[in-house]
């Protein structure tokens, strides 16, 4: 074969050569990054990592400070947030699919939801310190954390949930219709429980979300240092992420060991979470093959 | 050729059901039913009465209204953004767009199976033959329900298949099984008409061939209109046969008359496949 009719070919050999590389130094560079970032952290606090560190109240002393208020005061943030957002976040999503009307008004609503989604944080602190901690009077307390982190999550909540509704497609409503089924019948008894599981990843990765974040709750004033445990939605708290910011501003070395194990504790939960509703989703869908 | 093999298994289908029209009942009658979509018309102005325990067919080429006259019929058309409908529908002497009629109870009896199957896929396969009892409350989730469901998948020939596994999910059924459970579903709730719209497009000829025995069985029960694209379908399983173009209806009849000697030129075409 001439020689002229093969040179194109091997330099698209080439080109595809190249390109391959670059995609892969693309994967491989920021992964290489987050791993060292990781194992930086985790070889600095792994030896802090105690029962001690996870039960003790946090301390002038470094090696007898410990995360537990922050640990119970992040978790009964998150569970209130949970329990305030994904009623309103679900029922919301629930009323732009199945019940609005496609008018001009929906699609502004439709604009701002995705808008708000992408508002930074630390707005939504501002936010819940003009309206929950002053006007409304709840001071700094877990109450007013849970309701500010429920405005940062709603949107993502309404977003994903609205997703999973959409997703059930619309022969399956109209076989429920055709059975004589009511639209209440219909969206509770098939839509819901069909577009569950994908609601349900939504949800724990916003929970995930707003166990991360610690600009709002910064400006809401969860307090750092605290020598008792949160016993009502109205006592003053701290949180994990509140907790590790504290200990690296310390001059002290040993307390950024202290916020290394912490992270350590932090990235664990966030990973856990993650891992569930990434095993939701493959189990339903492997349950669901041919959908 | 065609259309002369049609005539033959029309022949051979009147000597099995073949029961005259005129002996009955009227069950459910159209008056100048008209439907649109976003100011197309889909129905122009039709007319056509279908009697009691009794297939008819409905056959016209794609896009002709069919799928939307059997929706017009257990008011599903008025559930898509957009539709309009004029005319009327009597089901039983009463017109089912009268204001009175709730069109959810007209839905409970006027059952709907359609093209693609569509069984719950967060439903066991139990689950989504009592689904539509549980949904009209006939029965709750604590009721003894084995019965039922036994007897609905024997109907729709599909329990010998699935009784060692009620409770695996609906989805790792294949397309027919699939299908005839979702005739399972609706037999369940015992509607008084079943409305089947081209059931069997997407199964293979031993699934076709199952439903349409299982249709047969269930002529001396109930009423079933079955909208098929295939000619050697309506002729082999119909009474009657309405043949639709482009929304209207060019006329229908006992089926053996129609596929023998049709009155229109244009149903003539369309059986022997002349037509464009």
């Amino acid at each position: 074969m001439p020689r002229y009719k093969r040179q194109p070919i091997a330099r698209h050999r080439i080109v595809d050569k190249l390109f391959f590389i670059v995609c892969l130094s693309a994967m491989i560079i920021p992964m290489l990054l987050l791993i060292i970032l990781l194992g930086d952290v985790l070889i600095t606090g792994i030896e802090r990592l105690n029962l001690n560190f996870l039960t003790s109240f946090p301390s002038r002393k470094p090696q007898n400070a410990g995360i537990l208020p922050a640990i119970l005061g992040s978790s009964y943030l998150v569970l209130l947030t949970g329990i305030i957002a994904l009623p309103l976040g679900i029922s919301a999503a629930i009323y732009m699919e199945e019940y609005s009307k496609k008018n001009r008004l929906y699609y502004i609503i439709e604009i701002t939801i995705a808008n708000l989604a992408s508002v930074p944080s630390i707005i939504y602190g501002m936010l819940g310190l003009t309206i929950f901690v002053r006007a409304l009077g709840l001071e700094r307390s877990i109450l007013a954390g849970a309701l500010t982190m429920s405005l940062l999550i709603l949107p993502i909540i309404i977003i994903t949930s609205r997703e999973a509704l959409h997703a059930v497609p619309r022969t399956i409503r109209d076989g429920c219709y055709a059975l004589g089924a009511t639209r209440w019948q219909m969206i509770w008894q098939i839509v819901l429980p069909t577009a569950f599981p994908n609601i349900l990843t939504g949800a724990i990765l916003a929970i995930a979300r707003a166990i991360g974040e610690t600009a709002p709750l910064i400006i809401v004033g969860a307090v750092s240092y605290i020598t008792f445990l949160p016993i009502s939605p109205f006592s003053e708290f701290t949180a994990l992420p509140i907790q590790i910011l504290n200990w690296i501003s310390r001059p002290q070395p040993e307390f950024a060991v202290n916020a290394s194990a912490a992270i350590i504790v932090l990235l664990t939960t966030m990973l856990l979470l993650n891992a569930i509703s990434i095993f939701i989703r493959y189990r339903v869908n492997k349950q669901r093959n041919n959908w | 050729m065609q259309f002369q093999f049609l005539s033959a298994i029309v022949s051979t289908n009147n000597e099995t059901i073949g029961n005259p029209m005129s002996d009955r009942q009227v069950i459910l009658r159209t008056e100048s039913l008209s439907a649109s979509f976003e100011n197309k018309k889909i129905l122009n102005d039709i007319n056509l009465e279908i009697s009691k325990r009794n297939i008819m067919a409905i056959i016209g080429p794609s896009g002709c209204g069919k799928s939307t006259l059997l929706r017009c019929i257990n008011r599903m058309h008025e559930l898509i953004y957009g539709s309009t409908l004029s005319g009327r529908i009597y089901f039983e002497n009463k017109n089912i767009y009268d204001k009175s009629v709730d069109p959810i109870l007209l839905r409970r009896r006027i059952g709907l199976v359609f093209q693609k199957p569509n069984p719950f896929p967060s439903m066991s396969i139990k689950d989504n033959v009592l689904s539509g009892l549980w949904l009209t409350q006939k029965i709750n989730k604590k009721t003894d329900s084995d019965h039922l469901v036994e007897n609905a998948l024997q109907q729709a020939v599909l329990w010998d298949e699935v009784k060692d596994r009620l409770d695996d999910s609906s989805l790792s059924l294949s397309g027919g099984q699939q299908q005839r459970l979702c005739i399972a579903r609706a037999l369940a709730s015992k509607p008084d008409v079943l409305l089947l719209d081209e059931p069997c497009s997407s199964l293979d000829p031993i699934a076709t061939q199952r439903i349409e025995s299982l249709l047969l069985s269930l002529k001396n029960t109930y009423t079933i209109v079955i909208v098929t694209h295939n000619m050697r379908q309506a002729a082999r399983i119909s009474n009657t046969t309405a043949f639709l173009l482009s929304g209207r209806l060019i006329e229908y009849g006992e089926t053996t008359h129609i596929f023998t000697s049709p009155q229109e030129t244009q149903t003539e075409d369309y059986l022997s496949g002349h037509f464009d």
